[in-house]
């Protein structure tokens, strides 16, 4: 490394005393060669959700050895604007011939510093512009997660019975037509986190059919207040259990303090809330980061994308969730093996109605010429079910249905 | 502790007084002291975190800043440098004038707002080179507006300029995030890459053309401020106001013509700064730097040329630690603004002690307080 950069010094001066200049060069990848990493991150460990996407990447890079070069760069505090190119920039400078980003917000910058350099492979987690665009070397990816928030709300389904059942429940816990509250704390009102939590909700309403919830968006990803707030307005309002999709600590560390069972995102907090803590989901993004790194060590296309787009699953290891209660376990089991089968789907549009109607038909805007409208039919019938089909035609979450028994509250 | 020495002493152990004869070499030598400690203590830290990366922190630094075979670095490296310099400088007839505007930031921003939004809104198929008019027109319409709104108070009815320019700092910033979160459907809050109004690429860099045009105007402000009668007429309204009266100036007039030319560069600025720099919008897109020039112009002691120097020493100090923490791997982006930091608050040490110095008091009373 200190010799590399020396020599890359002397070669400056020789290039100053020549008078030759050239702009910023990517290297291109020799095959078989060591591939290096580069990865992009929105905030640091501190967030459950970036600490998810550093954790990952150490692991697979683990797991990959001499296929990658010396320890991935990675670059955290990213904001979503043109410092993500500038990250972009001086990975590439770095000698990258990988690079991730872990936030929607980076992708036109991202997308940007692809254009720039072609030799270069641009990874995007969460993006929805790859199929589109038209760039071989920029790819999105995502993972199934609402089959895994759909299990860690069976989960909380399956503590709600109990609940029920010990007459834990106080009248506040219940609406007018004795449905059981529960409460949900999102970051921003788009389809990734309307997805998430309807699939959660679903996941919910398999165990205890009456229930309704409120959601209350934070508008941020990481807002230790807002989430502590959002988390302590559904409690006073009488949620019987909380679950969440923002990245701080603010909405299980309230609902530990005010004794609300909660479901996690990203990682498990059985060490920091240990009454509340029920079950968690998340992405495990390891197996992508290994198809990408050993595609580009082979200088070959990445297994199991398409246009571009490549979708993490329970079947890939993408998808993992857990349980705090050891019986339930066996149970999740069970339903894990149903949606894996597919003789179970999260978005049955037989397990929930919108407007008072069952959904038949809907078009989603699942290819983005960022014109905002919906082109694709996403409703399908298989082996007897007629689902919404999420995430099969491109990788990000396009699941954007308002249902019945979920109200908005901002 | 102090408070308890004091009572017994009635007053405190030491006290500041003005320094008196410093020679300007010996001024000069502090200083310079004092920006290789910024840099020293910069290595330090690097070396805290990564250990054994000393040496590397040091030629990836000289790398990141002054690597002529990549003169994308170069270019870069000016434009934060030529940013500063003409945010500083273009601060310094209003400060010279007494007139604290510490609104540069929000200023800025709006010129930045108002580019950004036209470039978005415009029709796709009109030219660029209009689209960029527009632009720049709307943007100097906006800081303008924010620059002489507390120079109107200020004039009429003798308003706090300090307050009134730190508040619309923040009326800016959140007019900003309330605009994106109106213009961006996708609910993200992230602008996204603009694709009209962008500069033309000179050196396969849109930056070189910002780097261009603010020397251009760094010229011109430079020869406003040191000759010529509105120079002139900007230092007597400083060192007294009855004076500029009694010789014939109309103190309101000056204030708010100095207030309008450097609200239009501030716009100008702005422009430059999302179609030349960014091409893009964000609510901290200034990124501080209007804060930086306050402080840089403030140390520059209002003189372009030291402004200049400063401008160049925190450019290096912000690109190179940037480049040397991802070359031995510190992920955190904000290690490059720590060191910028505590590059500032050493010089600004340095100018402290060298105008000031710190006595003690009479030595025994003080070895009594310590006793109790």
């Amino acid at each position: 490394m200190k010799k590399s950069s020396r020599i890359a010094f002397a070669l400056s001066l020789m290039a100053l005393a020549t008078g030759c200049s050239s702009t910023v060069t990517a290297a291109s990848h020799e095959k078989g060669t060591p591939v290096k990493v580069g990865l992009i991150c929105l905030h640091d460990s501190s967030s459950t959700y970036d600490k998810n996407f550093i954790d990952s990447m150490k692991e697979a890079v683990t797991t990959l050895g001499r296929m990658v070069d010396g320890e991935a760069i990675i670059k955290t505090g990213v904001k979503e604007d043109n410092d993500a190119y500038n990250a972009a920039k001086d990975l590439v400078k770095q000698g990258c011939n990988v690079i991730f980003a872990d936030s929607f917000g980076h992708e036109p910058f991202i997308l940007k510093a692809a254009k720039e350099w072609p030799t270069v492979t641009f990874c995007h987690a969460t993006g929805t512009q790859a199929k589109t665009a038209g760039v071989a070397n920029f790819h999105n990816a995502f993972a199934s997660i609402y089959e895994g928030r759909y299990l860690a709300g069976y989960a909380a389904g399956l503590k709600l019975a109990r609940m029920v059942e010990n007459n834990e429940l106080v009248e506040k816990n219940l609406d007018k037509d004795g449905n059981i509250k529960l409460g949900y704390v999102g970051a921003f009102p788009y389809a990734e986190v309307v997805s998430g939590y309807t699939s959660w909700y679903l996941g919910v309403k398999a165990v205890v059919s009456n229930v309704v919830m409120n959601v209350t968006y934070t508008q941020s990803w990481y807002d230790f207040n807002a989430e502590k707030n959002g988390a302590h307005t559904l409690a006073d309002w009488g949620a019987a259990i909380i679950s969440q999709h923002a990245d701080s600590m603010g909405a299980p560390g309230e609902c530990e303090a005010l004794g609300v069972p909660n479901v996690t995102y990203n990682v498990p907090t059985g060490e920091e809330c240990p009454n509340t803590y029920l079950a968690y989901s998340k992405i495990d993004w390891a197996p992508y980061y290994e198809a990408v790194i050993s595609a580009a060590h082979e200088n070959d296309a990445i297994v199991g994308e398409v246009n571009n787009n490549f979708t993490g699953s329970l079947a890939t290891g993408s998808v993992k969730f857990d349980c705090a209660n050891e019986a339930d376990k066996l149970i999740l089991e069970g339903v894990k093996a149903e949606l894996s089968a597919k003789t179970k789907r999260v978005f049955d549009c037989s397990t929930f109605t919108v407007k008072g109607k069952h959904l038949t038909s809907y078009t989603a805007d699942v290819d983005d010429y960022g014109d905002f409208q919906p082109e694709t039919e996403v409703i399908r019938t298989e082996g007897g079910i007629t689902f919404f089909d999420e995430s099969a035609l491109r990788s990000a979450p396009y699941f954007d249905v308002r249902i019945d028994g979920i109200t908005e509250l901002n | 502790m102090l408070e308890k020495i004091k009572n017994k002493l009635g007053h405190f152990p030491f006290y500041v007084t003005k320094r008196m004869g410093f020679s300007k070499l010996k001024y000069w030598l502090i200083r310079a002291g004092g920006i290789l400690l910024a840099f020293l203590l910069a290595g330090i830290t690097c070396t805290l975190l990564k250990p054994g990366s000393f040496g590397l922190f040091f030629s990836e630094m000289i790398r990141g800043c002054f690597d002529f075979s990549d003169i994308s670095s170069i270019i870069d490296l000016l434009v934060t440098f030529s940013i500063l310099l003409l945010i500083s400088t273009n601060l310094t007839p209003t400060f010279k004038m007494r007139f604290w505007n510490i609104g540069a930031e929000g200023q800025i921003l709006m010129g930045c707002m108002g580019a950004a939004a036209m470039a978005k809104f415009m029709p796709r198929d009109m030219s660029n080179a209009s689209v960029l008019i527009i632009c720049l027109l709307t943007s100097m319409i906006l800081s303008t507006i924010w620059s002489l709104v507390p120079a109107i108070f200020k004039a009429f009815f003798n308003t706090n300029e300090t307050l009134f320019t730190l508040m619309l700092n923040y009326i800016a910033s959140i007019l900003s995030a309330l605009a994106i979160s109106q213009w961006i459907k996708s609910g993200s809050q992230s602008f996204g890459v603009l694709f009209n109004g962008v500069f033309p690429s000179i050196l396969d860099n849109t930056g070189t053309l910002v780097v261009i045009i603010s020397l251009v105007i760094f010229a011109g402000l430079f020869v406003y401020i040191t000759k010529g009668k509105y120079g002139y007429e900007v230092s007597v309204l400083g060192e007294s106001i009855d004076t500029a009266r009694y010789i014939g100036i109309n103190p309101k007039k000056v204030m708010i013509r100095t207030s309008l030319i450097s609200g239009v560069v501030f716009g100008v600025i702005g422009f430059m700064i999302v179609c030349g720099i960014h091409q893009s919008f964000s609510p901290t897109i200034v990124g501080g730097q209007g804060f930086t020039g306050v402080l840089i112009a403030w140390l520059g002691h209002f003189n372009p040329m030291e402004i200049a120097l400063f401008s160049f020493l925190s450019a290096v100090m912000q690109q190179g630690t940037t480049t040397a923490a991802s070359a031995v791997n510190i992920s955190s982006t904000q290690f490059s603004a720590i060191c910028t930091g505590v590059f500032f608050f050493i010089i600004i040490a340095c100018e402290f002690f060298s105008r000031y110095q710190i006595k003690m008091h009479h030595k025994e009373k003080v070895k009594e307080a310590k006793e109790i």
